[in-house]
């Protein structure tokens, strides 16, 4: 049951009226329930262990935690610290054993052919549990916040295992805070604008998945299976677009989910706020999976940072070099911790740290080099204040960003490379076609001109949607403040638009959400 | 919360309207009419309809209600698109006893020697039918029927039950046709005026081969049907429709006639009255299986005599109830006209 399938709606339709028809000091329990079914029917069932094992784990942990026995002393801090510390290990090493496989297969196989005494591993045949790179890092956090006292442990195991398990973040996040979700143990009453909020995002998010992000995944995925045949221009069109697909693709799922949840008066964390409209790769990484940035961030840099090996190379630096560079070495050495971290949470194979490697590079370099360029700009009196200026960066920063992806989703680092050879080829004199932009040849993709039209006129709603988002907020906002006839026929538009321009139905292979592999 | 309520009923109104005619434009398309074989089937004044006769192409094809009428006054309708599958039959039925309930009901068993394993022309019934529980009733019947005889992997009940999720794609594709507007349906017929040839004493050596025993799913299809005849308070006639099929063909239709005659069941084989209708093997044809637009004349003239007579269905020429015979007439013989000048100049280029 994938969240853009009718059968995902009518779950929603009916988890919500029982939810409000329940009295309110149990809806936490009819929440509960819902996310267990939800499991059932969108998952591998038996990986619900999984989900329960971690959950098991942390409320050991905070129990332990709370136990007035591991309080008061010395000792009792050090013992405090082992058993985060284990169930942290507990929850990494199953995720790990699980979701990176290739990566102790491929060491093993290595080790094996050094030392060939050590066992060569087999990859395990046991499913992952559904949403698991998402649950785990929301399990770590709260491990991590109660050991910090940032949260008081949750003493009732369903409760937290509904924190761990609610059911509309399962598929691709966010990676919300305990203190985030607390409001879904408080009771909620029917309120008819969480209901026309809810249903209007969740319209929002599938026209993104389903009119947009489905038609530029046919280019895209087009265009690189046959390289041979599309070459030239044809795989610069696949890195520029790829950027806008996993985009629509990935925040319309945020919004499907978002909604859902707001139908029942839960408020999930915000994942994107228009990272396109982004003047640095920096503020890129702000506005683009906010929640994992933020847990990265919280749980892994400043950690990191506080860290007395940090500490003693920010000294070692201060001695060595300059003011400047002594404050940049031990921030690009926290900044490659996280960085290694974030990849590592998107996979454990090598072209995905590679992308990691590629944006840390991309950062540090921005850094280093920023003071020469602002001098610059400012011996070239280029206003910075102008629009000009503005987009001319936020283009840049896409180019940086498509760059980066064309590594994001290819199976290996040999066909990542491979795909990099084939855009330098395209300045070579046989490849040299840009003709295709004007002929029609796009059609060979399996794209009609009404597709294109679709596309071209969906990407201006898009960008107006998303201006209006960076003005107001929420563009409902705006939306809420118009005449009745006019909002209505804005919702008319938007949901003939998903019924009839989306790609669903018979002779649709409803393609997966890009970020529901983690 | 009332006037909230009143507001969201009314927007739920408004998009159920807006969604019924889009689906209505975005719905089942072929080349063969069937859209409007139905369309113009339920636009039908209520109870004007004496007789309904259900076939595949060997119906479609060869009869033209408004000949017909024209001829004797009869009201019937073809209720007939290519490859219709002999399990939709009992659907078919059902459905013309709750918009038209006419006194009779023809049944031609041409498709009883072919096998559907194509869900296309389950859909070009069930997709172009009214939202009832008999269509519900009728998707599980062939489905079912499908997945057993033909395993493979079909589209989802529910795509067959909602087509649009299944046609929605063909917003870039729209043809007049779709938006109610087909010129070339004649109460299900359409003209074809091509021509092939066969030698008459070669195809009515044919006619007496020795009987066959047809696949056991469409003798299924057909006891079912039978089974289901029994239970109807209505006159049933099976009919064969001329055609120049191979020998084999006319065996396993031999054979099913036996055992329609031993069920108690009238079958009309017009084959062998072709003499009466005055058709001819060398210009009446369109292919083996189908006449061209002069020998459906011939045959719906037949056909409608014939029904007049034996069965005593009333003339209804005078009535303005059914005046829509008579425009139907008219525009099929305009339509003609304007095939056949098109045709001569073509041939003159």
């Amino acid at each position: 049951m994938t969240v853009t399938s009718y059968r995902f709606l009518l779950f929603l339709l009916i988890g919500a009226a029982v939810y409000y028809a329940a009295p309110k000091r149990i809806q936490w329990v009819i929440l509960l329930c819902l996310s267990v079914v939800y499991y059932f029917l969108a998952a591998t069932p038996y990986t619900i262990l999984f989900l329960i094992l971690s959950t098991v784990s942390a409320y050991a942990a905070g129990m332990l935690m709370e136990c007035r026995y591991f309080r008061g002393n010395k000792t009792a801090a050090r013992w405090i610290t082992c058993i985060t510390a284990a169930a942290v290990l507990i929850n990494i090493f199953v995720w790990f054993l699980l979701k990176g496989n290739s990566f102790w297969v491929r060491g093993s196989s290595l080790l094996h052919r050094l030392f060939p005494a050590f066992p060569q591993l087999e990859p395990l045949k046991i499913v992952p549990a559904l949403g698991m790179g998402y649950y785990t890092a929301q399990v770590i956090g709260y491990i991590l916040d109660c050991y910090w006292e940032i949260c008081t442990p949750q003493r009732n195991i369903l409760k937290l295992f509904l924190f761990v398990g609610f059911f509309p973040q399962l598929t691709v996040g966010p990676i919300s805070k305990y203190s985030e979700l607390e409001c879904l143990y408080q009771g909620h009453s029917f309120d008819y604008i969480n209901i026309t909020h809810g249903s209007q995002r969740i319209l929002w998010g599938l026209f993104k998945k389903l009119v947009i992000s489905d038609r530029l995944a046919v280019i895209v995925n087009g265009i690189w299976a046959d390289t041979a045949f599309y070459s030239g221009f044809w795989p610069w069109i696949a890195v520029f677009v790829y950027p806008l697909e996993i985009y629509t693709d990935f925040s319309g799922c945020m919004d499907i989910i978002l909604g859902g949840a707001e139908l029942f008066d839960i408020r999930l964390p915000e994942n994107f706020r228009n990272p396109f409209f982004s003047r640095t790769c920096q503020e890129f990484w702000q506005r683009w999976h906010i929640t994992l940035g933020k847990w990265a961030r919280d749980y892994v840099y400043y950690p990191v940072l506080k860290s007395s090996l940090i500490i003693r190379l920010g000294k070692w630096s201060k001695r060595h070099f300059s003011k400047r560079i002594a404050k940049l070495i031990p921030w690009a050495a926290g900044m490659w911790i996280l960085w290694f971290v974030m990849g590592f949470w998107h996979g454990s194979s090598r072209h995905i740290i590679g992308v990691s490697a590629y944006f840390w590079t991309i950062l540090v370099l921005s850094e280093i080099c920023s003071p020469g360029l602002k001098k610059i700009v400012g011996l070239l009196k280029v206003d910075t204040e102008s629009f000009s200026w503005h987009f001319f960066q936020s283009i840049r920063t896409y180019i940086i960003y498509s760059f980066g992806v064309v590594f994001f989703t290819r199976e290996r680092l040999l066909v990542a490379l491979e795909h990099v050879k084939v855009l330098i080829r395209t300045f070579s004199c046989p490849a040299w076609n840009p003709w295709i932009f004007f002929d029609g040849s796009i059609q060979s993709l399996g794209v009609s001109y009404g597709d294109l039209n679709v596309i071209l006129l969906s990407l201006v709603a898009l960008l107006v949607v998303d201006v209006l988002r960076e003005k107001y907020g929420y563009a409902r906002i705006w939306i809420d403040r118009q005449i009745l006839p006019f909002r209505w026929m804005l919702y008319t538009a938007l949901l003939f638009a998903v019924l009839i321009l989306g790609m669903y139905g018979p002779g649709f292979n409803a393609s997966e959400f890009i970020y529901g592999q983690f | 919360m009332k006037r909230r309520f009143l507001k969201f009923i009314s927007f739920m109104v408004m998009t159920g309207i807006i969604f019924y005619h889009v689906s209505c434009v975005l719905g089942y398309y072929d080349n063969i009419h069937s859209a409007a074989v139905f369309s113009q089937f339920y636009d039908m004044p209520s109870k004007t309809v004496d007789a309904v006769w259900i076939g595949a192409s060997s119906v479609q094809e060869f009869i033209i209600p408004s000949v017909m009428f024209e001829e004797t006054g009869i009201t019937l309708y073809s209720l007939a698109v290519g490859n219709e599958p002999f399990m939709a039959s009992e659907f078919l039925i059902r459905e013309c006893e709750r918009e038209q309930n006419p006194s009779v009901y023809l049944v031609d068993i041409r498709q009883l020697a072919y096998t559907t394993q194509d869900d296309t022309y389950v859909r070009r019934i069930t997709d172009n039918s009214k939202w009832t529980v008999n269509r519900m009733k009728a998707i599980r019947y062939m489905l079912d029927n499908l997945k057993f005889y033909h395993p493979r992997e079909y589209d989802a009940e529910i795509d067959y039950i909602f087509p649009f999720t299944k046609y929605h794609t063909r917003w870039g594709d729209l043809k007049p046709e779709d938006f109610g507007k087909d010129d070339n349906c004649f109460f299900g017929y359409f003209i074809k005026l091509n021509r092939q040839s066969f030698n008459e004493t070669e195809v009515r050596s044919r006619f007496d081969a020795i009987p066959q025993e047809p696949s056991e799913e469409n003798l299924k299809y057909l006891n079912d049907f039978l089974d289901f005849c029994d239970t109807l308070d209505k006159k049933v006639i099976f009919t064969r429709t001329p055609n120049c099929l191979d020998e084999d063909m006319f065996a396993q239709y031999n054979y099913m006639q036996e055992l329609i005659e031993e069920r108690g069941y009238e079958v009309w084989d017009l084959n062998r009255d072709t003499g009466e209708m005055g058709l001819d093997y060398t210009e009446d044809f369109a292919d083996p299986m189908h006449t061209n637009v002069y020998g459906a004349q011939k045959v719906s003239k037949y056909a409608a005599v014939r029904l007049s007579k034996e069965l005593g269905l009333p003339d209804h020429r005078n009535d303005s109830r059914y005046a829509c015979y008579g425009t139907m007439q008219a525009k099929f013989l305009e339509r003609l006209g304007e095939m056949e000048s098109a045709s001569t100049q073509e041939a003159g280029n």
